[in-house]
């Protein structure tokens, strides 16, 4: 167990993570940044951010989280590249448990982030690393000159099949059968791609091939089967769940943690910001969130002196 | 000489452990010479391409396909390199 007791221990280095590591340490307070993975989160996976303010010409995801740990670093923020395993809360103090062992603080912010979630159709596990993926940036550049499908109905979804119409031969959009989540400006985008058809109304119930993924089976349209090199499964959902459930901290239904106004959960002390309360799941208002949080900490803090 | 090559990307949130495990573990085997694949890069892309790889990460042994994916374990990355030495 670490000896020192942090002021602020920020679960998650992704954009509201490290905004939050920035504010906290620029005011001096003690602050560990706890990341399981890498550093920059899911929008390291951006392959181009055309609206995060103060880059008229757009920035890659990658360039974009290595301004943000570069400042948070420059101001203190101590970074471990550990990952949490449950949260406790004794009132003034809080214990962050981690594969690696323990640490303590007086106040923590959970920005841990959104994952991808599996579509659990009947062919998905088999072919998973063999034209099943979860990732266009990541796996994208495989299926050159390809057919591919992707399924998701969100704004990384949409974005994720822009990425893959550069790239590949054609894409089918498949929102699923609930549609497009919201309406964002991208979706006219993708309708007028010409290698990217959208398939609303329909839903995937299988993926399927020999080796490799040939085909995907549809429900709710005229087309039964489809002729795909790839399926590309881009839905998110919160990861956090069982420690969220475990530390007491309430939670809606999909596992999206509640928060106020000033980011604040059912409990003292422990503040939520980004993806993980389903708010915005924006870059912009992650880091909007992560500043909040990290000002209503400081907040806190000051009171319990 | 066995050759273990590791396909990653830099933008795959999971491609660090796997590299960070092979780094710790490959040493051990005087015998193993680690390749490192870049699939951000021309070549990275065609040697993939040419090995069937469509995920990252990847972990190949003498041009064969051991591992996709992440998580694998220490163990099932020895299992793979004694298997080969």
């Amino acid at each position: 167990m670490s000896e020192e007791t942090y002021d602020v221990i920020i679960i998650g280095g992704g954009p509201a993570g490290l905004t939050a590591g920035l504010y906290t340490s620029r005011h001096n307070l003690k602050s560990l940044i706890l990341e399981g993975k890498k550093l920059g989160g899911k929008a390291l996976e951006a392959h181009w951010i055309e609206n995060f303010p103060g880059f008229p010409e757009g920035i890659s995801g990658e360039d974009l989280m290595n301004r943000f740990i570069a400042q948070a670093e420059k101001f203190g923020s101590e970074i471990k590249y550990e990952t949490v395993i449950g949260i406790s809360d004794f009132g003034d103090q809080k214990m962050v448990s981690t594969r690696q062992g323990f640490h303590q603080s007086k106040s923590i912010i959970i920005a841990t982030g959104v994952n991808r979630k599996q579509l659990s159709i009947p062919g998905e596990m088999e072919y998973k690393g063999r034209g099943v993926s979860y990732c266009a940036v990541c796996d994208g550049p495989f299926f050159k000159d390809k057919v591919v499908a992707v399924v998701g109905g969100g704004h990384e979804a949409v974005h994720e099949a822009e990425v893959l119409a550069k790239t590949v031969d054609k894409v089918y959009a498949i929102p699923g059968i609930k549609g497009f989540s919201e309406d964002f400006p991208e979706i006219s985008r993708i309708r007028e791609n010409p290698k990217i058809e959208v398939m609303e109304g329909v839903d995937l119930t299988e993926v399927g091939g020999s080796d490799f993924v040939e085909y995907i089976k549809l429900k709710g349209g005229d087309l039964e089967q489809l002729k795909v090199d790839g399926l590309f499964i881009i839905l998110e959902h919160i990861s956090t769940t069982g420690i969220v459930q475990e530390a007491g901290l309430e939670a809606d239904s999909g596992g999206c943690i509640l928060v106020n106004n000033d980011m604040q959960t059912n409990l003292p002390g422990i503040y939520a910001a980004g993806d993980c309360s389903c708010k915005g799941m924006q870059i912009v208002t992650a880091t909007g969130m992560g500043a909040k949080a990290a000002l209503s900490a400081m907040k806190y803090i000051k009171n319990l002196k | 000489m066995v050759k273990l090559e590791i396909f990653f990307s830099p933008v795959c949130p999971y491609c660090p452990q796997a590299r960070e495990l092979i780094s710790k573990v490959v040493p051990r085997y005087p015998q193993v010479e680690l390749v490192e694949v870049n699939t951000y890069t021309e070549e990275g892309i065609d040697r993939g391409m040419s090995m069937k790889v469509m995920a990252v990460p990847t972990v190949a042994i003498d041009d064969e396909i051991k591992l996709v994916g992440w998580p694998f374990s220490e163990f099932d990355l020895t299992d793979h390199i004694e298997a080969a030495i």
